[in-house]
C-alpha cells in the first residue's frame, strides 16, 4: 500500500491508509548527544528509549531528546535547518536516515510508491533545496520505495482542498519553513517556499525578549494565543508581533508571485496547515492580513486543516498531519492510476490475442 | 466642454500676448516719434513708459497664461505679479515728474520688479519643470514600447506549456536520482530501535480526496462551473502522454477551448 511522507525540520510523518483509516507514525526529527556507558544504555532500553551508539557517545533520537534535553538541561541538535537538511550538522543524514527508517518502514512490497514533501525553492534566501530533495529520496527509495516528490504546499491543497476541486492555496507553515502553492484543478500555478517558520518566530521573540529559544518555544506551545490581551513587553505580546510579521511577509510575496502570474478567473479557498499554525486565534488573524492584502485573486473562506487527531481526545485540530496525509492521497492517486493503466494494457493484450490466432487460422 | 475651455484659454493668452506687444510697440514707436530724450515732456516720459511697462507685463503674462499643465498656485503668481506692475506703472503715471525722487522711486522700481520677477520667474520654473516631466514621460514611453506584448493564444499556449511541465512524472525536478551506497551505519542501534516498532496514531478516515483527485487530474471531474470542466478538460490532455489518444481528442480540445475563449469573452 502506497505511503505518504512528510519530511519537516521539527516532524517527520508518515501516513499510511489502513482500513478505513489513516496511521500516523511521527518522530521529532531532532536528537540529544550524551556519553555513554553500560548503565545508561541499559536505562535506556528498559525505557524503550530511541537511541544510537558510538564508542563513548550515545544520540537520543526523536520525542526523547526533547525529554532528556529537559532533564539534562543540554540543547538538541535539529538534522534541519530552515526546511531543509542542515549543513551545520555533520550526523544530519545520518540521524534522518534513521527517523525515517524508523516511521517509514520496510515496503510490503517492492517499488510500493511513496510520495515524499518537499520545500518549493525559497524566494527571499539563497538556499536551493533540491540537495535536500535528492538525499531524502534517495534515502526513501534505498529502502525499496518508488519515490515521488511533492511541493508541500500542494499536499496540504490535495490534502484539503478536495471540495473546491482542489482550487485553492495551500499553506504550509513549519517551524523551518513556510510553502505557499496556489493550485487550479490540483495543477499548480505558483509555488515557493519562504526562509521563515515557527523556528524564526522564536529566534526573534528571544532576541527581543533576552529569553532563551527554549523557554519562548515552550511558552508558544502551552501559554499563548493570538488576539489576546498581554502587557507591554511581555513574551506572549512578542510573540503576537513576531506573527503578525510573518503573516504580513508572507501574503507580501503571494501577492507579488501572483501578479507575476495571470491567475484563473476563480474562486480561491485557503488552506493553512503546519505545526505553527497550532496557535489559537491564528486563522483570525490570517483572515485580517489576507483582507488587507489585497490579492489579485478572489479569495472565498480560509480554512485550516479539518483534520482530527484522536490522540488529544478525539476533537481537536491537528494541522501538522494534513502534508503526510495529503502526500498519502497523492501516493494513492498514483498507484490507482497505475492500477488502471496496468489493467488496459492488460485488456489490451488479451483483445490483441484472438485477432492473432485468426490470423494464425 | 473640456475642448471649448482648453480653447477659450489659449484665445485669451494669445490676445493677452498680442495686446502686450501692441502696448510695448506702441510705447516704443511714440518714443521714436516725439524724439524721446532725458529732457522731453514728462507728460510724452510717462506716456512712453507707461505703455512700454504695461505692454511688458502683459507679454510675460501672455506667456504665463499659454503654460500648459501649470502648477499649484500658478494663477495666483500671475495674478500677484500683474497687480505689482500695475500699482507700479499706476503709481509712476501719478507721482512723475513731480514725486520722482527717493525714496518714491525705489518704492515704485521695486514694486514694478517685484511683479516681473514673478511673472517672468513663474513662466521659467513651470517650463524647467514641464520639461523635466516630459522627458521623463517620454522614456516612460519608450520603455512601454520596448515591452514584449502578447497575444490571447501566446498566453495561452504559456499557460499549455506550464501545466505540462508542472503535470510531468518529474513535478518540476531534476530527473537525477542520487544513488546511496548500501552501506552499515558506522554506529549501533540501541535496541528499542532494532526491536520495537514505532508507535502510530491511527484515525477513522475513508481518503475520498483519492478518487476526486483521480479524476481532476484525468479532466472527468463534473462541476458545475464551464470554466472549469474547460480547464480539466485541458489538464488531462496536458497529463496524457499517450500520442495516439491526444491527436483522437484534438478536436475536442478545440473545442473545449473555444467554449473557455467564448465564456470569457462574453465576461
Amino acid at each position: 500500500m502506497a505511503k505518504g511522507l512528510d519530511v519537516g525540520t521539527m516532524n517527520i510523518i508518515c501516513a499510511d491508509k489502513g482500513d478505513g483509516s489513516i496511521s500516523f507514525a511521527q518522530q521529532r526529527n531532532a536528537f540529544l548527544e550524551m556519553e555513554s556507558n553500560d548503565l545508561t544504555k541499559h536505562m535506556l532500553d528498559n525505557g524503550k528509549v530511541l537511541y544510537t551508539h558510538r564508542g563513548n557517545n550515545l544520540n537520543i533520537l526523536g520525542e526523547d531528546a526533547f525529554k532528556f534535553s529537559n532533564v539534562f538541561n543540554k540543547s538538541i541538535r535539529r538534522p534541519m535547518k530552515q526546511g531543509i537538511i542542515s549543513p551545520e550538522e555533520k550526523e544530519s543524514i545520518s540521524m534522518i536516515k534513521v527517523i525515517i527508517e524508523r516511521v517509514l518502514g520496510a515496503p510490503e512490497k517492492k517499488g510500493e510508491i511513496a510520495y515524499i514533501s518537499v520545500p518549493a525553492n525559497p524566494v527571499d534566501n539563497q538556499l536551493n533545496v533540491l540537495y535536500h530533495s535528492k538525499t531524502v529520496e534517495a534515502l526513501a527509495k534505498q529502502l525499496g520505495y518508488s519515490t515521488y516528490l511533492i511541493d508541500e504546499g500542494l499536499s496540504v491543497v490535495y490534502s484539503d482542498l478536495s471540495e473546491s476541486n482542489f482550487t485553492g492555496v495551500g499553506i504550509s507553515i513549519g517551524a523551518g519553513m513556510t510553502n505557499v502553492t496556489v493550485a487550479y484543478m490540483a495543477t499548480p500555478i505558483v509555488s515557493f517556499s519562504i526562509a521563515r517558520g515557527g523556528d524564526w518566530i522564536d529566534e526573534q521573540v528571544s532576541i527581543a525578549t533576552g529569553m532563551a529559544k527554549e523557554r519562548i518555544t515552550a511558552i508558544k506551545e502551552t501559554d499563548f494565543a493570538i488576539g489576546s490581551q498581554y502587557e507591554i513587553g511581555s513574551v506572549q505580546g512578542a510573540l503576537a508581533v513576531y506573527y503578525d510579521a510573518l503573516l504580513t511577509y508572507v501574503l507580501q510575496h503571494l501577492k507579488r508571485k501572483l501578479s507575476e502570474t495571470a491567475p484563473p478567473d476563480a474562486e480561491f479557498q485557503v488552506a493553512i496547515a503546519g505545526g505553527s499554525t497550532r496557535a489559537r486565534g491564528f486563522v483570525d488573524m490570517f483572515e485580517k492580513r489576507l483582507a488587507q492584502a489585497d490579492l489579485p485573486i478572489r479569495i472565498s473562506s480560509v480554512r485550516k486543516t479539518r483534520y482530527i487527531s484522536s490522540s488529544n481526545g478525539g476533537d481537536s485540530r491537528d494541522p501538522i498531519y494534513a502534508i503526510a496525509r495529503g502526500c498519502l492521497i497523492a501516493a494513492l492517486t498514483k498507484e490507482a492510476s497505475l492500477g488502471s493503466e496496468a489493467q488496459a494494457a492488460v485488456s489490451q493484450a488479451q483483445m490483441a490475442e484472438p485477432v492473432g490466432s485468426e490470423e494464425e487460422d | 466642454m473640456d475642448t471649448m475651455k482648453s480653447k477659450l484659454n489659449h484665445y485669451f493668452s494669445s490676445m493677452t500676448l498680442l495686446s502686450g506687444f501692441l502696448l510695448a510697440l506702441a510705447g516704443i514707436v511714440y518714443a521714436l516719434s516725439v524724439h524721446l530724450t532725458r529732457r522731453s515732456d514728462p507728460g510724452e516720459i510717462t506716456i512712453t513708459y507707461g505703455f512700454i511697462g504695461l505692454g511688458l507685463s502683459l507679454i510675460l503674462t501672455g506667456i504665463n497664461l499659454m503654460i500648459k499643465e501649470p502648477k499649484e498656485y500658478h494663477n495666483y503668481v500671475i495674478g500677484g505679479g500683474l497687480v505689482l506692475n500695475f500699482i507700479g506703472v499706476g503709481a509712476f503715471t501719478l507721482i512723475y515728474p513731480g514725486g520722482w525722487h527717493y525714496p518714491n522711486v525705489t518704492y515704485v522700481a521695486g514694486t514694478y520688479v517685484a511683479g516681473i520677477c514673478l511673472l517672468a520667474g513663474n513662466a521659467f520654473a513651470n517650463s524647467v519643470l514641464n520639461q523635466i516631466e516630459e522627458r521623463a514621460r517620454q522614456l516612460f514611453e519608450k520603455k512601454a514600447e520596448n515591452t514584449q506584448k502578447y497575444s490571447e493564444e501566446e498566453i495561452e499556449r504559456e499557460v499549455q506549456r506550464t501545466l505540462e511541465e508542472s503535470l510531468s512524472e518529474r513535478d518540476g525536478f531534476s530527473s537525477f536520482n542520487l544513488g546511496i551506497k548500501k552501506e552499515d551505519y558506522d554506529f549501533i542501534l540501541g535496541k528499542a530501535l532494532t526491536d520495537s516498532e514505532e508507535k502510530k496514531i491511527v484515525v477513522k478516515d475513508d481518503i475520498s480526496e483519492v478518487e476526486s483527485l483521480r479524476l481532476a487530474r484525468s479532466g472527468k471531474l463534473k462541476v458545475s462551473d464551464d470554466g472549469l470542466d474547460s480547464a480539466s478538460m485541458l489538464l488531462a490532455q496536458a497529463i496524457n502522454t499517450d500520442l495516439a489518444t491526444q491527436s483522437s481528442n484534438k478536436k475536442g480540445i478545440f473545442r473545449s477551448k473555444m467554449k473557455m475563449f467564448k465564456r470569457h469573452k462574453n465576461g
